[in-house]
């Protein structure tokens, strides 16, 4: 398994409102990065997550995983966009009124901004396919 | 249990290193579960069983025991805490030491409860664990290195820069008898020596990562029973000040109620100029960059702090505690205020207990000041009180045990004997461990301290709050079952940390931090929350009388454990003769002292509370009966010290 930090090398970075990028993951999905900066990396989002696709914690499965920064403040948020290998697409968390992440997180109203953004570029991403198609 | 039935919450193994010859075995953890709960309490059981009376702390026979709490890699609120126990090299007896740790979370997704580490590696190691592959690796190349400079190689040499490690620095390696171990670059395993043991063992670092799952009983209603504990928490007035300073919050309550440790215990407050040039907040909220949590914690009380000025600038180093505070900066006089940080970097690099920087420390400046000690002595240093560059080049000395400091390295109380002079009389500790806790004006936290199996600390039976605000008072009482819970007063303390040293182990078996528990504030986690958690992710039927039962059959081991190695009887769980015979010379509870009579009392009482012998401290047989340990009663009885 590749380490995460690889494929932080490989982006190319695009910038938006956060360090947003988009990372052809190595085993089939596709993921995007976030920085964090008030992120404490407890990690609680990832067990959180993992617990509602497998009914158990294990944080390798989570669709959210957090990842150290070589510097700066906080933490990088890594979301799966589409599924493909091991990795478990985000999907909002539709059936909870908020996202289990979210719920769990200390520094909920970032996250939240994340989560939002991520979400719309998904919308957005499918609506490009389906008009190409 | 039947060998295969499953088991929730648990990992389902106890991984078993032999450093001598290379041998990994496992076991299944259900062996101990059910009976001794987890990590500090499984760790009790199998040393208490397998190390002979003969073993010493420093020798291949003695067995290392790195547990993560029983909780850990579920939400559970507050399950980050691992622990780490040993025979130990500071009391010589009971050693265990709790932390927050990624480690121990990790250990679980690996499959593994615990890790046993036997015998001694031929040249140093590490020890890497990642899920089924256990390799004990090379660590030559990493000796000598402090804990920052390991992590970091660590994680470039197994290409993962998310990689968490638990490691000895220097301090450890020199078999530094206060030599602690350190989570990645801050927080401690600060207690009791197992740095020492470790160093002992020629192990430098444990890395876990893992991909496995960690299973409750009931899903559902886990996940219930969580949100539900996180809501009492929006109640709780304390969360937003824990969350700016953490504990470091409370310096001006402390200094209210003469908690403060100034000049070695000579005072209890320090003036209110250096109040104010300390203030701990002013430096948090000039320095912070980055908040730090652990998994699970509804607080989050930590932060990065980034010092940009003053004679320290350029360090980048997680805020410390309270205790780092009290133990160096105001124990030492220090007014430059961010001395505590690079005191409590310099400390966690090295591998060093901040108490057992602090201890020896403040006891050889106050043998300095009294004329007991000179340069002669002291390789030429200057010992004054208030000198930061001399503090910290004691710290360096203590790590290399080099000149002065190899006297130092053993803790005040190994040092005093080995100065004489009449120097014991300074020398502050609780069965030669060295003291941090302030004992005059808060009782309960007093006899915690003082009757600590470990030797000191007030994570095993203090009881907190050293101040009592009236509103509390109330829930106070009901929570304890007692009538006068206000500090200064003998009444009723035995009880009440009768309730702590079960309310402590339960938290140190689960993995819960205590600051997420009633040890922080009144109104959060308490036994029957502890309850439910464990009920509903094991699947088994389990009651507060059940937990606190459990809690007494440890403690019980863990006394007998220190019967069998050391010479400990009721003379070690009296305070210390300052705090017997000096009043509080100011402040507001200004000439308050431990009555030694009244102490005796109160003694008693906590003696008949455990079933225990009033003359010796040793336990009845009918206690050990009573709680099916029948078998230490008959240990205990060979060696002449059951009643």
């Amino acid at each position: 398994m590749r380490p995460p930090q690889d494929r932080i090398n490989m982006i190319s970075k695009s910038t938006r409102n956060f360090n947003e990028c988009s990372v052809d993951d190595v085993r089939g999905g596709i993921s995007v990065i976030f920085d964090m900066p008030s992120c404490g990396g407890c990690r609680t989002c990832e067990m959180a997550c993992s617990f509602k696709h497998e009914e158990a914690f294990v944080p390798s499965r989570s669709s959210i995983k957090i990842l150290d920064k070589k510097d700066g403040p906080g933490f990088l948020v890594f979301l799966v966009e589409e599924s493909g290998g091991q990795e478990v697409a985000c999907d909002g968390c539709l059936e909870f009124g908020v996202p289990l992440c979210i719920q769990y997180c200390r520094e909920s109203e970032e996250l939240k901004r994340i989560i939002k953004e991520f979400l719309e570029r998904r919308e957005t991403q499918k609506t490009y396919r389906r008009r190409a198609t | 249990m039947l060998k295969n039935d499953p088991i929730y919450a648990y990992a389902g193994k106890i991984l078993r290193v032999n450093l001598s010859n290379g041998k990994v075995s496992t076991e299944p953890t259900s062996r101990y579960a059910r009976e001794w709960l987890g990590a500090s309490g499984i760790a009790v059981k199998v040393l208490y069983d397998e190390l002979r009376s003969w073993v010493i702390p420093y020798e291949p026979a003695n067995k290392l025991i790195f547990g993560a709490g029983a909780l850990l890699g579920t939400t559970a609120p507050g399950a980050c805490k691992s622990n780490v126990s040993t025979l130990g090299p500071v009391t010589g007896g009971w050693a265990s030491s709790c932390s927050d740790s990624y480690v121990g979370g990790q250990l679980k997704y690996a499959g593994y409860d615990s890790i046993i580490i036997e015998g001694r590696a031929h040249h140093p190691v590490y020890l890497w664990v990642h899920d089924d592959h256990i390799e004990i690796r090379d660590a030559r190349h990493l000796w000598g290195k402090t804990t920052w400079e390991t992590l970091d190689l660590i994680r470039e040499e197994l290409r993962d820069p998310s990689l968490h490690a638990i490691s000895i620095g220097p301090a450890g390696e020199n078999l530094v008898r206060g030599a602690c171990i350190i989570q990645d670059k801050g927080r401690a395993f600060g207690r009791c020596g197992t740095g020492a043991v470790m160093g002992a063992k020629n192990l430098k670092a444990i890395v876990a990562k893992g991909t496995k799952a960690v299973k409750v009983a009931h899903p559902k209603q886990f996940v219930e029973t969580v949100a539900k504990i996180r809501e009492m928490f929006r109640a709780v007035k304390s969360v937003e000040g824990m969350r700016k300073y953490g504990t470091l919050r409370v310096l001006d309550r402390k200094q209210e109620i003469c908690g403060v440790n100034y000049k070695n215990f000579q005072e209890c407050v320090i003036l209110e100029d250096m109040l104010k040039a300390i203030d701990p907040r002013r430096t948090i909220d000039k320095y912070e960059i980055a908040h730090q949590s652990f998994p699970g914690c509804v607080i989050g009380c930590s932060r990065h702090l980034y010092i940009t000025e003053g004679p320290y600038a350029g360090l980048k180093t997680e805020c410390c505690q309270l205790e780092v505070l009290l133990t160096l900066q105001t124990r030492l006089a220090i007014w430059e205020p961010t001395f505590m940080m690079k005191a409590n970097a310099y400390c966690n690099q090295m591998g060093l207990d901040v108490d057992a920087a602090g201890g020896p420390i403040g006891w050889a400046m106050e043998c300095y000041q009294r004329g007991i000690l000179d340069e002669k002595d002291t390789d030429g240093l200057r010992l004054n009180w208030g000198d930061a560059g001399v503090a910290l080049e004691l710290i360096r000395k203590i790590c290399y045990r080099e000149g002065f400091g190899n006297i130092l390295a053993e803790g005040c109380a190994r040092a005093a004997d080995l100065i004489g002079r009449g120097s014991g009389y300074y020398a502050m500790h609780i069965k030669g461990q060295d003291l941090y806790e302030p004992c005059r004006g808060s009782l309960g936290y007093c006899l915690g301290t003082t009757t600590s199996t470990r030797g000191g600390g007030h994570t095993t039976g203090a009881v907190p709050g050293t101040g009592m605000a009236p509103e509390v008072k109330e829930k106070v009482c009901s929570i304890f079952g007692v009538e006068n819970p206000y500090p200064q007063v003998y009444e009723d303390k035995a009880k009440m940390v009768t309730y702590m040293e079960a309310l402590h182990r339960v938290n140190n078996c689960l993995g819960i931090c205590h600051m997420n528990t009633i040890h922080g504030d009144f109104d959060q986690i308490d036994l029957p929350q502890l309850a439910e958690l464990y009920a509903v992710a094991t699947g088994w039927d389990i009651s507060v009388f059940d937990l606190k039962r459990m809690a007494m059959r440890q403690l019980n081991l863990e006394k007998a454990f220190n019967l069998r190695h050391t010479d400990f009887t009721r003379k070690d769980d009296m305070p210390t003769p300052r705090d017997m015979q000096e009043p509080i010379p100011a402040g507001k509870l200004a000439g308050w002292k431990v009555d030694e009579e009244k102490f005796n009392q109160m003694l008693d009482e906590y003696y008949d509370l455990h079933g225990w012998d009033r003359e010796t401290s040793f336990p009845l047989r009918k206690t050990l009966v009573d709680l099916d340990l029948e078998y230490v009663a008959e240990d205990l009885k060979k060696i002449g010290k059951l009643r």
